[in-house]
């Protein structure tokens, strides 16, 4: 009876505890709810482990190359910056005691370091991801080119959704014609198919010599036709919070029209807008990667898109030069989807399936 | 009041219906008896989330799954038990011998086919009609549950229609095929009052009409007093007591009823005399021990009432509780704690 | 008013969405840096500076930039120029597409080539969209289940793969299995296509990519969808109705879970359309795609400004199409 009695007790504890948990959440904001919500999602938290692992080795790689860059500027590394066979770049080593000192394992070279005589050579010990065509070694390629690929992606969509959040919300908040003729300019870029615009657009303005090189001017253009999504969801979003009760008692305690756009409406947007920019990071980072392979990128870029589109003839021959930056485009995308599902769901319940 | 065994039309036996969630199983129903007699109305009340609409989709064997599942229990009607029917044999009682009509007309109503197209399904189904048949079928029932001008309506949309049109719908759907037994889901609830009285009349005429039994699902004490024969009151997947309607809300013998009961404000009632019970339905994937009411329960025998499960006794035939006040454990209790537990037999100020 | 009446709206509604897409295109044209003459120079052989000039004069002429007297065109009659050709069909001669040093009338390019687009993009889209509903069906009534997750998380991956590497992968497997690359040769397309066995043969691999391509897109939103239909309480009216799974599913279900797919779809097929200008340069196909795409390579404006206005029509009269279902299958909708 004993025994009986305390599983029982401890059952009821058990749900105290709950309600305890229900509780706390009621105090926590909403973000730390939302923390809760990704953290039960397996998938979720894979996305957001792929997302953290590829921001840090683009970071990484991007100060790697400042430093190297600097360093080279300041004629502070010998040899000749513009022979790619000379051995002055900087580069990551692996060298654990027992091994020869003057022989460690080189992690990364630099990404225009040519090895000479060691072209198209497949994965081995020394070249992970094997050699390309030049002699270059591609897991230093894949390393280095994480910095371009993911810069893109998020420029691309941060212009993007801040264009489409400012159109959005003045067409959402003022209405009337402005919100016309806006909705005529989506209407026509919306019939575009993006990708084929967007080539054109690259054919057309190739000549132009902005700081930032060739890809600055394909994300100044990109950004100003891919507004449109953005610009919809927001303005539907102001049509619906207008109305609400608690921005019609601040318009009528005569709040200006900034303060219930910044203090009010906007801050309750802020949910559609972080679903809109990782998934929409996946789909930049794709669309750039296209263009790439299709040769409208930057063909002097370190980028997985150009890498590719360089290599993509030699998948039958020499399969690991386009596949890992294939593969690195791949996970990338998948990552940003994975945690843009995970976060709509945790943002969203409604929509979740 | 009880009434010869071959007067009984469905019998529930012992049925145990768990959700299988992500968060956790949700213990939905533990244990279900109840009885119901041909041609009678029985009401089956309790708070939302006391696992009344489970029972009812139980009946049919339409519980969602996943993530729902019957577990246990016995559904019999006419003597054979639904549960051991295979699946072709079950879709023909559902909709002919037993129908349902729920608690939203607004969503229970699938909006892209004409009404008329809805209710001739169910004809077409189970009779051997043809399509034409099953039209003017559906027109006569139509116009039967109230509908004006029928014969045009049939042939329109249920967004066309309003909330108390379309619950008429819904009627018209279910008495189609002429059921023995007809489970309304909180049939009025979603409704304006003044059409919440015309469609609870309407079936309390079309029961006798077409000599039907009701099971009458809702959280309104004043529906169940209008409308039912006998009541069951169910708290958190228990039926706590059964008994005719006017034993129950004359004498209640489990404080649940006690409580529901003093729970109706009544205008000639002072304010503070509305008595409310404690505490909210218990979390059903985590439900309290044994009786599930007794964290809420005034009369709550403690380490009797949370480690064992009251059995059910019978006051008088037709008449069950579940609650220890009445059981030997519970007078046992009594004795050895030298406390008593007595349930006045009026809820206060209940008479008026 | 009547249906015929809402789709006579509906086409009309056409006509200024492509005034304001040609003359996005006609702006980007003219504002965009470099002389399109030069550029179309590059494209011929001239030895001696007097054979450029007068080149330059003479294509600066046709072009429409100046007029017989040597005065520059301005824009706007230039724009009204354009869009009048337009109206006759007349999109002008490509440049990179000769024949016998003369180029090849756009019109005709199109007219030849929008068969074979056609034929693939209608293709996988009824495929994609066959096994789209097959997928999302079973995904959605056995949530959950081991089948369930699978063919989730083999979309999910399917999602995320770029489609020209997907097409290159399918090449890739083909060629390890069957030598096989599906890069068309030139006697897929001897006529009578119908009849031409190696146009099938050909037709296999693009078809494949463009389906999983649109496949994982669509299963995702019918799997989604129909979760969501089936906890409706209609579904369940219909259940207890006794009908049986397949009617509530086809019937009942299906039915209102095909209208945001269809809205959906209406409004996504650019980009399927950029899917198959993918798909089909990565294999050669020889469609409109593949017809943009060399344009673009080899600096053919008169074609690209063709391609750039003919894909916006394909869409808005796909959408078209679209909102004419729609009115089928809503009876709420009102037009």
């Amino acid at each position: 009876m004993a025994t009986v009695d305390k599983v029982d007790k401890e059952e009821f504890l058990l749900d105290e505890k709950t309600l305890r948990e229900i509780e706390s959440m009621k105090g926590a904001g909403q973000w730390s709810i939302v923390w809760r919500r990704i953290k039960k999602d397996k998938m979720g938290m894979l996305g957001l482990y792929i997302v953290l692992f590829l921001i840090m080795m683009a970071l990484v790689s991007w100060i790697l190359l400042m430093v190297d860059n600097w360093l080279t500027s300041a004629n502070l590394l010998l040899g000749d910056p513009n022979n790619p066979a000379s051995l002055n770049n900087l580069y990551i080593e692996l060298w654990y005691p027992g091994m020869d000192q003057s022989n460690p394992i080189v992690l990364f070279q630099h990404p225009r370091y040519q090895f000479a005589d060691q072209s198209t050579l497949p994965p081995s010990w020394e070249h992970p991801f094997g050699t390309d065509r030049l002699g270059q070694d591609m897991l230093s390629r894949v390393f280095f080119g994480a910095s371009v690929s993911l810069a893109l992606g998020f420029i691309g969509q941060m212009t993007t959704v801040i264009i489409g959040t400012v159109l959005g919300s003045l067409a959402g908040f003022y209405g009337g014609i402005i919100d016309n003729v806006l909705q005529r300019v989506i209407e026509v870029l919306y019939s575009m198919p993006g990708f084929i615009l967007m080539i054109f657009i690259i054919v057309l303005f190739e000549d132009v010599q902005i700081p930032g090189g060739k890809y600055a001017v394909v994300i100044v253009f990109f950004s100003l036709i891919g507004w449109g999504g953005t610009a919809l969801i927001i303005r539907s979003n102001f049509f619906s919070l207008k109305e609400q009760d608690f921005v019609e008692a601040e318009r009528a305690l005569g709040a200006s029209d900034m303060r219930i756009i910044f203090r009010h409406i906007l801050p309750n947007s802020l949910a559609p807008l972080i679903i809109i920019i990782t998934l929409g990071i996946a789909g930049v980072i794709f669309t750039f990667a296209a263009l790439a392979f299709f040769g409208f990128g930057d063909p002097n870029a370190i980028s997985w898109g150009d890498d590719l589109n360089k290599w993509q003839n030699n998948l039958l021959d020499y399969p690991w030069m386009p596949m890992f930056p294939a593969l690195f485009i791949f996970f990338t995308v998948l990552g940003f989807n994975l945690l843009g599902d995970s976060l709509r769901d945790a943002l969203d319940p409604r929509l979740k399936d | 009041m009880s009434r010869p065994p071959e007067d009984v039309l469905l019998e529930i036996k012992g049925l145990k219906t768990y959700f299988f969630t992500e968060e956790g199983v949700v213990k939905a129903i533990e244990s279900i008896d109840i009885l119901v007699h041909k041609s009678e109305t029985l009401g089956l009340v309790g708070e939302s989330g006391s696992g009344k609409s489970v029972t009812a989709l139980s009946i049919l064997g339409i519980v969602p799954d996943p993530p729902g599942k019957i577990l246990e229990g016995e559904v019999i009607f006419h003597g054979q038990d639904l549960r051991k029917l295979s699946d072709a044999d079950m879709r023909k009682i559902r909709g002919n011998q037993i129908a349902m009509i729920f608690q939203d007309p607004m969503t229970s109503l699938n909006p892209v086919f004409t009404v008329g197209d809805q209710i001739s399904e169910a004809i077409i189904l189970h009779q051997k009609v043809t399509k034409k048949e099953a039209r003017e079928k559906s027109i006569k029932i139509m116009s039967l549950v109230g509908i004006p001008s029928a014969d045009e309506r049939v042939d329109n949309y249920p967004f066309e229609f309003s909330g108390g049109m379309r619950q008429r719908v819904m009627i018209a759907m279910a008495l189609s095929c002429n059921p023995e037994l007809l489970i309304a889901d909180e049939p009025s609830t979603s409704l304006d009052v003044t059409i919440q009285a015309q469609i609870l009349e309407l079936l309390k005429a079309t029961s006798e009409e077409f000599d039907m039994s009701i099971i009458l699902i809702t959280h309104d004490m004043g529906v169940i007093a209008e409308m039912c024969d006998r009541v069951a009151v169910m708290y958190a997947g228990f039926i706590c007591e059964v008994g005719d309607i006017i034993i129950i809300f004359k004498s209640p013998y489990h404080p649940y009823t006690r409580g529901l009961l003093g729970a109706i404000p009544r205008p000639d009632a002072a304010r503070e005399d509305l008595t409310i019970i404690r505490g909210a339905i218990p979390n059903l994937i985590n439900p309290p021990s044994a009786c599930r009411f007794h964290p809420r329960c005034d009369y709550w025998m403690e380490g009797l009432c949370d480690t064992i499960l009251p059995s059910i006794v019978t006051i008088e035939p037709g008449h069950d509780v579940r609650c220890h006040i009445y059981t030997e454990e519970g007078k046992a209790w009594m004795q050895q704690h030298g406390e008593k537990r007595e349930i006045s037999t009026m809820p206060k100020k209940a008479t008026g | 008013m009547s249906l015929k009446g809402y789709i006579v709206k509906r086409v009309i509604y056409i006509v200024p969405v492509m005034l304001g897409i040609t003359l996005m295109n006609f702006t980007l044209i003219n504002v965009s840096p470099g002389d399109p003459v030069i550029v179309r120079l590059g494209l011929l052989h001239c030895e001696t500076p007097e054979c450029y000039n007068s080149a330059y004069n003479r294509e600066a002429i046709e072009m429409g930039l100046l007029d017989n007297d040597m005065y520059t065109v301005p824009w706007f009659e230039r724009y009204i120029d354009f869009v009048n050709d337009l109206l006759h069909f007349d999109l002008g001669r490509s440049w990179y597409n000769t024949q016998a040093g003369v180029g090849i009338p756009i019109s005709q390019l199109i007219s030849e080539r929008m068969v074979y687009t056609i034929t693939l993009n209608v293709l996988s889209f009824i495929f994609s969209l066959l096994l789209a509903t097959a997928i999302g069906v079973v995904s959605a009534t056995r949530q959950n289940s081991i089948w369930d997750r699978s063919l989730t998380i083999a979309m999910l991956l399917g999602y995320s793969m770029p489609l020209f590497w997907l097409a290159k992968l399918i090449m890739l497997l083909s060629y390890s299995l069957f030598n096989f690359t599906g890069v068309v040769s030139k006697d897929a397309f001897k006529t009578p296509l119908i009849f031409n066995p190696n146009f099938y043969k050909y037709l296999i691999l693009p078809t494949l990519a463009l389906t999983l391509g649109g496949l994982v897109f669509m299963a995702r939103l019918v799997r989604s969808q129909l979760l969501e239909i089936l906890r409706q309480d209609y579904v369940t009216t219909a259940k207890a109705k006794g009908l049986d799974n397949r009617a509530v599913i086809y019937k009942h279900a299906f039915r209102n879970g095909l209208l945001p797919i269809v809205t959906i779809i209406g409004s996504s097929l650019p980009g399927l359309l950029s899917g198959s200008v993918m798909v089909e340069s990565v294999f050669g196909w020889p469609g409109l795609g593949t017809l943009f795409l060399e344009g673009a390579l080899f600096r053919d404006y008169p074609l690209m400004m063709a391609t750039n206005t003919i894909f916006p029509l394909l869409f808005l009269v796909a959408r078209l199409l679209t909102d004419i279902t729609y009115v089928f299958i809503d009876p709420r909708i009102k037009y």
